[in-house]
C-alpha cells in the first residue's frame, strides 16, 4: 500500500521531478506512480515540459568582452597593495610612488629627458582603483583652490556644461613612472560621474612632453589622442602646460563629445 | 617590474582558477535578475571583486556558483532593487488569474501530437521573456534551480530562506512559467483556450505586453 496519495504526489512533484528525495520518500513516490495512471500522465508531462524548457533556459550567456577586461584589470589593481607594501619596505621606497610603478605603455613623448612614459596604463589602473576623493566637492572653483598648495602646477580642472556630468572631488596623485618609480610626477586626480558611469581625470604639468601616440582625433577645438584598452577610452590632450588624460568606459563619441565641450 | 620579483600569490591563482570561469554563468544570472545590460555588467564586476576580497571565506569543496550567486544576490537586493521598484513584473492580481484560469490540471495538459508545434512555436526566446514577467523572487528560484542546477538547500543558503520556502516557490514558479507559455500557446493557435480563458484576456495580455515593451525602450 501507498502512503502517499495524489494530492500529496502534486504538491511534491517538485522535489521528486529534482531528485531532493532520500530513497525512502522515494520509494513512496515510485509505488504511487505505479499505482496511479493520472498522477503517472500528470508525471510524465511535467517532465516533459521541464525537459523541454531548461535547454532554453540554459543557453550560455558570455560576459561582453570589454566588461571582462574591465574587471581583469581591476583584479590586478586588486592584487597590488600586498606586493607593493612588502616591496616598500624592502626598498624603503614611498608606497605612492610604488602604486603607480610596475606598469607599461607609451602614450606620450618626452620633449627633454623624461623616460617613455607608461600614462594610458595607469591612467586606467588608477581609474579602476577607486579610490575614495580626499575633497569632495562639485564645485570646479572650490577643487581648484583646495590642489593650489599641493600641485606645483596651477590647477584647472576641467568644467562639463549641462547637467551630464557631476564632479564628484579630487585627491592628490602621481602619473606615470618608469620600473624605478621616482621619474612619477605629481597630478591632480579628479572623478566625475556621467549617469551611472565614472569618468576619471588625471591632470599634471606636461611642459615639457608632447603627446605623440594615439589615435588623433578632435573634439571640438582640441587636438585629442584616444587609446583604446582594456575595455577602456583613454583620452590625452594639453591644455597650455597642463596634460589632461579622461578615462572612462563611455563610448568613444560620447567621450570626445564630453571633452569637446568641456572649458 | 615587480610582477617578476615575487612569486604570484597563491590565492590569487585560486581565485582565478575557480573563481573567474563563473563570470559567464554570473552575468547570465545578472541579466535576468538586473533585465539591463550595463547593469548587469556593473553586478558581476562588483560580486567578483567582493568575492575577490572575501575569498578566505570560500570553503573549498563547497560549490562555488551557490557561493557566488550568494554575494551576487545580496549585492543586486542592497543596491539595484531598490531603483528598479518601477520595473513591470506580474502583479499579485495577475498572477492569481493566471494560477486561477489554468489552475486545473486539464488546462496545461498537452496532447502529445502537439508538442512538436508547442516546442517549435513557444519554447525559445519566450521562455526568457515568460521567466523575466515573474516577480523576483519566483524568477531567482528558477534561475537557480532550472538555469544554474542547485540544490533546494543550496537555493535557500543563496536566498537566505527556508528549505521548504524554496521548495514552494519553485512549485508556484514553474506552474506561473508553464501557464505563462501556455498563454503563448493559446495565442499562435498550437492549443485551444482552456475554459476561462477568452478573447479578452489574450487581448487583455497583449496590452500589458506592449506597456511593459514601451516602459523598456523608454
Amino acid at each position: 500500500m501507498s502512503r502517499i496519495d495524489c494530492d500529496d504526489f502534486k504538491k511534491f512533484i517538485d522535489p521528486y521531478l529534482d531528485g531532493e528525495f532520500d530513497d525512502r520518500e522515494r520509494a513512496d513516490f515510485d509505488t504511487h506512480l505505479a499505482e496511479c495512471a493520472a498522477c503517472r500522465r500528470h508525471y510524465e508531462q511535467q517532465a516533459w515540459f521541464l525537459r523541454s524548457v531548461r535547454p532554453a533556459l540554459q543557453r550560455p550567456t558570455r560576459l561582453p568582452p570589454g566588461a571582462r577586461a574591465r574587471l581583469e584589470a581591476s583584479l590586478r589593481v586588486a592584487q597590488r597593495p600586498a606586493r607593493a607594501r612588502r616591496l616598500a619596505r624592502r626598498l624603503m621606497i614611498p608606497l605612492p610612488a610604488l602604486a603607480v610603478a610596475g606598469v607599461v605603455g607609451l602614450g606620450v613623448m618626452p620633449l627633454t629627458g623624461f623616460k617613455p612614459a607608461p600614462m594610458v596604463d595607469d591612467a586606467i589602473e588608477q581609474h579602476c582603483a577607486d579610490f575614495p576623493v580626499e575633497f569632495p566637492s562639485p564645485e570646479v572653483a572650490e577643487v581648484d583652490t583646495w590642489f593650489q598648495d599641493k600641485v606645483p602646477f596651477h590647477m584647472q580642472a576641467p568644467a562639463f556644461p549641462g547637467d551630464k556630468v557631476t564632479l564628484l572631488g579630487g585627491r592628490l596623485s602621481r602619473i606615470g613612472g618608469g620600473e624605478a618609480g621616482p621619474s612619477t610626477r605629481p597630478a591632480a586626480y579628479l572623478m566625475y560621474s556621467v549617469g551611472e558611469r565614472k569618468m576619471t581625470v588625471l591632470v599634471f604639468d606636461g611642459s615639457d612632453l608632447k603627446i605623440a601616440n594615439g589615435e588623433a582625433l578632435r573634439a571640438g577645438n582640441k587636438q585629442v589622442h584616444v587609446h583604446d584598452a582594456n575595455g577602456y577610452q583613454v583620452a590625452l590632450y594639453q591644455r597650455g602646460p597642463l596634460v589632461y588624460a579622461v578615462t572612462s568606459d563611455l563610448p568613444q563619441r560620447d567621450l570626445l563629445n564630453l571633452i569637446g565641450e568641456s572649458l | 617590474m615587480i610582477g617578476r620579483l615575487f612569486s604570484k600569490k597563491q590565492d590569487h591563482v585560486e581565485f582565478e582558477q575557480v573563481a573567474m570561469p563563473q563570470a559567464d554563468a554570473l552575468y547570465g544570472a545578472a541579466l535576468r535578475m538586473t533585465r539591463n545590460p550595463t547593469q548587469a555588467e556593473d553586478l558581476v564586476q562588483e560580486t567578483l571583486m567582493r568575492a575577490y576580497r572575501f575569498w578566505h571565506r570560500f570553503e573549498q569543496g563547497t560549490n562555488i556558483k551557490a557561493w557566488l550567486f550568494r554575494i551576487q544576490t545580496n549585492i543586486f537586493i542592497n543596491r539595484y532593487r531598490k531603483r528598479q521598484t518601477e520595473q513591470q513584473v506580474l502583479d499579485d492580481r495577475q498572477i492569481d488569474d493566471l494560477l486561477h484560469r489554468f489552475a486545473a490540471e486539464e488546462s496545461t495538459f498537452l496532447p502529445p501530437d502537439t508538442r512538436d508545434a508547442f516546442l517549435k512555436r513557444v519554447v525559445g526566446d519566450e521562455v526568457m521573456q515568460a521567466l523575466d514577467d515573474l516577480p523576483f523572487e519566483f524568477r531567482m528560484t528558477v534561475l537557480l534551480a532550472d538555469m544554474h542546477d542547485l540544490s533546494y538547500k543550496e537555493i535557500a543558503e543563496v536566498l537566505d530562506c527556508p528549505v521548504g520556502t524554496v521548495m514552494s516557490r519553485l512549485h508556484r514558479a514553474r506552474k506561473l512559467l508553464q501557464a505563462r507559455l501556455f498563454e503563448y500557446a493559446v495565442e499562435r493557435g498550437v492549443i485551444e483556450a482552456p475554459e476561462g480563458v477568452t478573447a479578452d484576456n489574450v487581448a487583455e495580455l497583449d496590452a500589458f505586453r506592449r506597456r511593459k515593451k514601451r516602459a523598456a525602450n523608454e
